[in-house]
């Protein structure tokens, strides 16, 4: 089942869920931090998973969704990364 | 101003949402209801109904072999499991989704079948499809925790849920929670010739009721052949054990094992709220969703009803929050739900039921009361049926005589326990029940004995 | 006139300092070395994006203040007194918003600038890739937050174009102003370069953005009033 996520601007179309788009950002934050890369790649796979788990379960989700349950489910594995991660968007 | 596609939409169609959405129909508001799963919810689909009909025929199986007392030769009584859960199946439907679509959108109410996911405060996604409503109520429910434990997962498990579609009782069961439905279902498969352990963390069984109930719970069980009640029990891990699975436990410094055929868990739910809370701006904790008084959660218009609020998790709560939340929204003047004496019932053999405070309770508020418990075995119907297990147990103002709390663990106690709701509901004096006249050979001569004896 | 003892430096130095304590540019670059290392860039092509970063931030406060004192000194310097009683306010005004509302209202460090132009900012920062890019960004995010840099600068500018004309001063001024209000630019370098995580960088930043915050502000009040005590108050006959 394809899972959309949809747009702040609820005009334009949602996208498809892309894993490999995640998987690249989850592991950008773990090479923010300075991981090994085989650490980042492990841990980025395993979250992916985990992620894309929960994403099999919706029809339709927001960015924002995906940001909140990646950083919870990065938390475990690596929390420096899950802060990393999660104030991207907030260091402006 | 912002143009809405509903009136309302009700995100859930169970206890906490149907009343809501026929309601706002009913006053001709344009309403929407989203269902996830089975029209109904689970009470009516996968919880009360089902397991309630099940435990009937437990119920008149149990009665029907224990005859032999009364001169009534039931040797050759069995049952034909298949046949009693097509039974189940028959009653549910004649509950569940059949004729509920229609009845909604008789009344006008539009039945959206999907998955909902807020994408803001006044917008929802469904099947892909956005729409939005100037109110929201959010009932969508709670689902039964799966505790982490080692192997669980691996292993597979029932769900109180999923122990209803058996086509036959395992010959050992393993049933973690020793609350009401756990000891449900353990009455209805031991009843059935399963082996069942019921373990519970607490120091009792049944631990929101009164020490009193718990303990008594726990020898009746213990005298019953089949069953073996696990307090203080935590369990551990659980392991492959042939084609069934070996249940690590500990019991304060003891570690056992038991090796059973199935495991159930029953320890609890988690409220649903996996549904996009966050792009609304509703708070919300893993116990629930949070809301005032009034039921509207931290967004204004956005309410919740039902089990997803945590709470007690008992249908007709999330009926009466159902009613209240559909008022609150459609009228200035605004309603609280009143919990005051809310009826708690397990239908076990004995049943128990409970309304108002506890003991517990009153001891955590350092409210000064009277306390009157009152053995079932003196009063005429117990003689009249061979049934001595139970009490009535009376909780009273110290100072204004008001009944505070009640409980009854004693055959038709579900029923019984209504008079003494009704008397905590308005601040009745446990003199006028007590001088109210009560039939003879009735069980609620009991409520009227321990009345008269504070 | 000793260099030393003129309170002018002071005065320069603590508008530098108080130029320092603004995050906006800090933040840019912390997003940018944090992208940077998330892309797996090699360790020279960091350094260069965040020097050229530097660079750029560094070429525009220096060409800010010292346009702004070229032209200040042939409009401004007429009606000195005028002009320090605008400025004075202007820092107390701008020191009291900053204490208000300089910093979004929850987690983070996202300052009070609009969102549209903050995701801008962090579109461009992820996309930035040759040195180039990071200078213009650099002086980007330094003109971005004139509107709170306009208060330190003002009093510098003023501070310089008050004294008699004397080119040595004038550069020195110029220099330590940059080289002070630009330290924190310089010590997120160092410490990416050193092998610091930004999660440690940014960390630092969330825990102390009030202290940042307060100081920053107090310090624009005390700056203004002090301005107003020693400049205007004198000049101001009973």
């Amino acid at each position: 089942m394809n899972v959309y996520v949809a747009k702040a601007d609820s005009t334009a179309h949602s996208q498809e869920f892309d894993p490999l788009k995640l998987h690249h950002s989850v592991l950008s934050a773990c090479y923010a931090v300075r991981a090994f890369e085989g650490e980042a790649h492990l841990t980025a796979r395993h979250v992916c998973e985990r992620v894309i788990r929960w994403v099999n379960t919706k029809t339709e989700i927001t960015s924002a969704d995906i940001r909140r349950v990646t950083t919870s489910f990065l938390r475990q594995y690596h929390p420096e990364a899950a802060y990393t991660y999660e104030s991207y968007k907030e260091i402006i | 101003m912002a143009k809405f596609d509903y009136d309302l939409i009700v995100i859930g169609s169970g206890a906490g949402g149907s009343i809501a959405a026929a309601i706002a129909a009913h006053n001709k508001k344009k309403v929407a209801l989203i269902e996830s799963n089975v029209l109904g919810g689970d009470s009516a689909n996968f919880g009360d109904v089902p397991t309630q009909t099940l435990l009937n025929v437990a119920r008149i199986y149990g009665e029907a072999r224990g005859g032999d007392v009364f001169g009534i030769r039931s040797g050759m009584v069995g049952y034909n499991y298949p046949t009693i859960k097509a039974w189940k199946d028959r009653v549910v439907a004649r509950v569940g989704e059949s004729g509920s679509k229609r009845y909604y959108e008789s009344l006008g109410v539009q039945v959206i079948l999907g998955l909902a996911h807020f994408i803001s405060p006044f917008e929802i996604s469904v099947n892909r499809r956005h729409i939005s409503a100037k109110e929201i109520l959010v009932a969508s429910g709670a689902e039964w925790t799966i505790p982490a434990i080692d192997g669980l997962q691996k292993l597979g498990y029932l769900t109180p849920r999923s122990a209803l579609d058996l086509i036959r009782p395992p010959k050992s069961l393993f049933v973690i929670g020793g609350g009401s439905t756990g000891l449900e279902l353990t009455r209805l498969f031991s009843t059935f010739g399963s082996k069942v352990y019921i373990s519970e963390i607490a120091p009792r069984l049944l631990p929101r009721e009164d020490q009193e109930v718990g303990e008594l719970m726990s020898t009746v069980l213990s005298s019953r052949n089949g069953i073996t009640p696990l307090v203080e029990t935590r369990v551990t891990r659980i392991t492959k054990d042939g084609l069934g699975r070996r249940v690590h436990y500990t019991q304060g410094q003891n570690e056992k094992s038991v090796r059973v055929d199935e495991v159930l868990v029953a320890s609890g739910k988690t409220p649903r709220v996996d549904i996009g809370l966050e792009n609304a701006g509703v708070t919300y904790s893993p116990r629930g969703i949070e809301v005032n008084d009034y039921l509207q959660t931290s967004v204004k218009h956005i309410y919740g009803a039902g089990d997803v609020l945590g709470g007690l998790g008992l249908t007709h709560v999330a009926l009466m929050e159902s009613r209240i939340a559909v008022h609150n929204i459609l009228h200035k003047n605004k309603l609280k739900p009143d919990y005051t004496a809310v009826p708690r019932i397990a239908y076990l053999t004995p049943e128990v039921a409970s309304a108002g405070y506890s003991e517990d309770d009153l001891i955590k508020r350092d409210m000064s009361y009277l306390k009157s418990m009152v053995p079932i075995s003196i009063i005429g119907r117990s003689n009249i049926t061979n049934q001595h297990d139970g009490f009535v147990k009376i909780l009273v103002d110290k100072k204004s005589r008001r009944i505070l709390g009640a409980t009854i663990v004693a055959p038709n106690a579900g029923e019984t326990i209504h008079e003494l709701t009704l008397a905590i509901q308005h601040g009745l004096t446990v003199d006028a029940v007590a001088n109210t006249l009560h039939a003879f050979p009735s069980w609620s001569e009991a409520v009227r004995i321990a009345c008269a004896k504070i | 006139m000793n260099i030393l003892t003129e309170s002018p430096l002071y005065i320069i130095a603590f508008a530098g300092l108080l130029h320092a304590s603004f995050q906006l540019g800090v933040g840019t670059l912390t997003l940018l070395s944090g992208h940077s290392l998330g892309s797996r860039r090699s360790f020279s092509r960091l350094m260069r994006l965040n020097l050229a970063y530097l660079a750029g931030a560094s070429a525009v406060t220096l060409m800010l203040f010292a346009s702004l004192s070229y032209i200040a000194l042939f409009t401004v310097s007429a009606i000195l007194p005028a002009a320090w009683v605008v400025v004075s306010f202007l820092n107390i005004a701008i020191g009291g918003s900053v204490i208000a509302f300089y910093y979004r209202r929850r987690k983070g460090t996202g300052l009070w600038i609009p969102r549209a132009m903050a995701n801008y900012l962090q579109e461009r920062t992820k996309k930035t890739k040759h040195s180039a890019e990071a200078f213009t960004l650099g002086a980007g995010s330094v003109l971005a937050e004139v509107p709170f840099l306009i208060a330190p600068l003002s009093i510098a500018i003023l501070a310089v174009i008050a004294q008699p004309s004397h080119t040595g001063f004038q550069l020195g001024s110029f220099l330590l102003y940059c080289l002070i209000g630009l330290l924190p630019l310089m010590a997120i370098v160092a410490m990416v370069g050193a092998g610091h995580k930004i999660s440690t960088i940014q960390h630092w930043r969330e825990h102390n953005k009030l202290f940042l915050q307060y100081c920053s502000g107090g310090g624009l009040i005390i700056l203004g009033v002090y301005v107003l005590v020693e400049k205007v108050l004198p000049g101001i006959t009973l």
